[in-house]
């Protein structure tokens, strides 16, 4: 095997390890600022859900 | 006076013009007739038939002191990377990623599709490309044209016009090349699958606007190299989610991507010529090209396949899904989408696919960037 297959061969496991060690990291920046700045809709259901109760039980 | 005098064109060519001239006429013929990719392959055609007409004056010829109009092109908007970054603001600005925040687990994939690049990096230095060369070849599995041309430019940038053609050629080959690898990897049962997808959670502005701005400065700050590609896709993205510039928006979702687009494809075929192009490595390049797509659809897949043994039943994802973690941008989720309701037409795939498709866009982009950061660390 020659030295850029050998090369090639290291890189391809720290990139293939990188990209998914990105993904890793973005998956929990999206889960954190989703919990951090939630939706309007979903903090009034966190913060009153009574309201949406009545409003299921109107409907 | 000698005919070669008064009609330098005609004597000055050659078969490898022909060849050349011929391939503008097929890429035409493809952006026309089969509707391949138009906005690209057209330009890239008539660019590939100008610029082998021998002694164009669209390239700058050595008896002249005028510079061609495509080597102009080409120092301004190619050799400087512009072009490319100016379309992945475009990108950018097209993108919506709350979808990816309906299921985020499946930003997975957009890693798991990348493993072709690297599988053929590997095999690209066995045939005898340096390892600058073979980390450029193996990018045309990204499915994503700029990235390409970003790397192949740097890296390796006499093997640009190939590698431009088997990317952009290959992105439309998509409903081609993915389906019978889906099919070849996945039982009838795994293709019913059905998935639960949230499609009533809403994302609020600030995580929207926030989105973009953390993920560049985390890119940046564990790979600086990655900063130019993930950068100017995710500026484009702020652009679009702010709200207070929707005019810039509009403008750079439709006047800049289409002029740029323009540009790009007449220009990267200055790259075309006669004597850099045909070439017995063309040819190992496009058969890289495909080997990197088909291995790209099968990690994004065999990842699908292995995760379900881990999910809850509830959670489990349809294989098909993986391959789109490519980053052919919506077609990948449209095919798996077709592919699902044929097989069950009430099965909508489409929410997930997109998802996982945005995914790979993210995650194209980030290997393009660790290439160039990881190769000349490692090759010196």
């Amino acid at each position: 095997m020659n030295e850029a297959f050998m090369l090639a061969l290291k890189i391809s496991g720290i990139g293939l390890a990188g990209v998914f060690l990105f993904m890793t990291i973005f998956y929990f920046v999206i889960i954190g600022i989703d919990k951090l700045f939630p939706h309007e809709d979903d903090l009034k259901e966190k913060t009153h859900p009574q309201l949406n109760d009545t409003n299921n039980n109107n409907s | 006076m000698e005919f070669s005098d008064l009609m330098p064109a005609i004597a000055g060519m050659t078969w490898k013009h022909l060849v050349m001239i011929g391939v503008g006429l097929t890429l035409i013929y493809l952006a026309i007739k089969k509707n391949y990719e138009p906005t690209l392959l057209l330009p890239m055609g008539f660019g590939a038939i100008l610029a082998n007409i021998p002694y164009s004056a669209v390239l700058t010829q050595e008896d002249s002191v005028i510079k061609g109009a495509l080597d102009v092109f080409f120092d301004a908007g190619i050799a400087t990377e512009v072009f490319p970054l100016l379309i992945f603001i475009a990108i950018g600005a097209m993108i919506d990623f709350s979808p990816l925040f309906q299921r985020p687990i499946l930003l997975l994939f957009g890693a798991a599709a990348q493993f072709g690049i690297f599988v053929t990096m590997v095999l690209a230095t066995l045939f005898g490309f340096s390892i600058f060369e073979a980390a450029s070849i193996g990018i045309i599995g990204a499915a994503d044209g700029p990235t390409s041309i970003i790397v192949a430019n740097i890296m390796a940038p006499e093997l640009l016009g190939p590698i431009s053609v088997a990317a952009y050629s290959y992105m439309a080959l998509v409903p081609i090349i993915q389906p019978p690898i889906i099919r070849l990897l996945t039982s009838k049962k795994e293709r019913l699958m059905r998935m639960q997808s949230d499609t009533n959670k809403k994302v609020s502005k600030t995580t929207l606007v926030m989105f973009p701005i953390l993920i560049t400065v985390l890119a940046g700050l564990i790979a600086p190299s990655s900063l130019p590609l993930i950068g100017f896709l995710m500026f484009g993205n702020l652009i679009r989610e702010c709200g207070v510039l929707n005019s810039l928006s509009k403008s750079a979702q439709n006047e800049l991507a289409n002029l740029v687009t323009l540009l790009l494809g007449i220009t990267i075929a200055s790259t075309m010529q006669a004597e850099q192009f045909v070439r017995l490595d063309t040819i190992f390049i496009l058969g890289l090209g495909i080997f990197a797509f088909v291995f790209d659809t099968a990690g994004g897949v065999l990842f699908a396949k292995l995760m379900n043994l881990f999910l809850p039943e509830d959670k489990k994802v349809n294989p098909m899904v993986g391959a789109c973690g490519i980053s052919a941008f919506p077609m990948s989720a449209r095919v798996i989408h077709g592919m699902g309701r044929k097989e069950d037409p009430p099965n909508y795939l489409l929410m997930p696919a997109i998802s996982t498709n945005v995914g790979g866009q993210i995650g194209s982009v980030i290997v393009g960037g660790l290439i160039l950061l990881l190769v000349p660390l490692f090759a010196g």
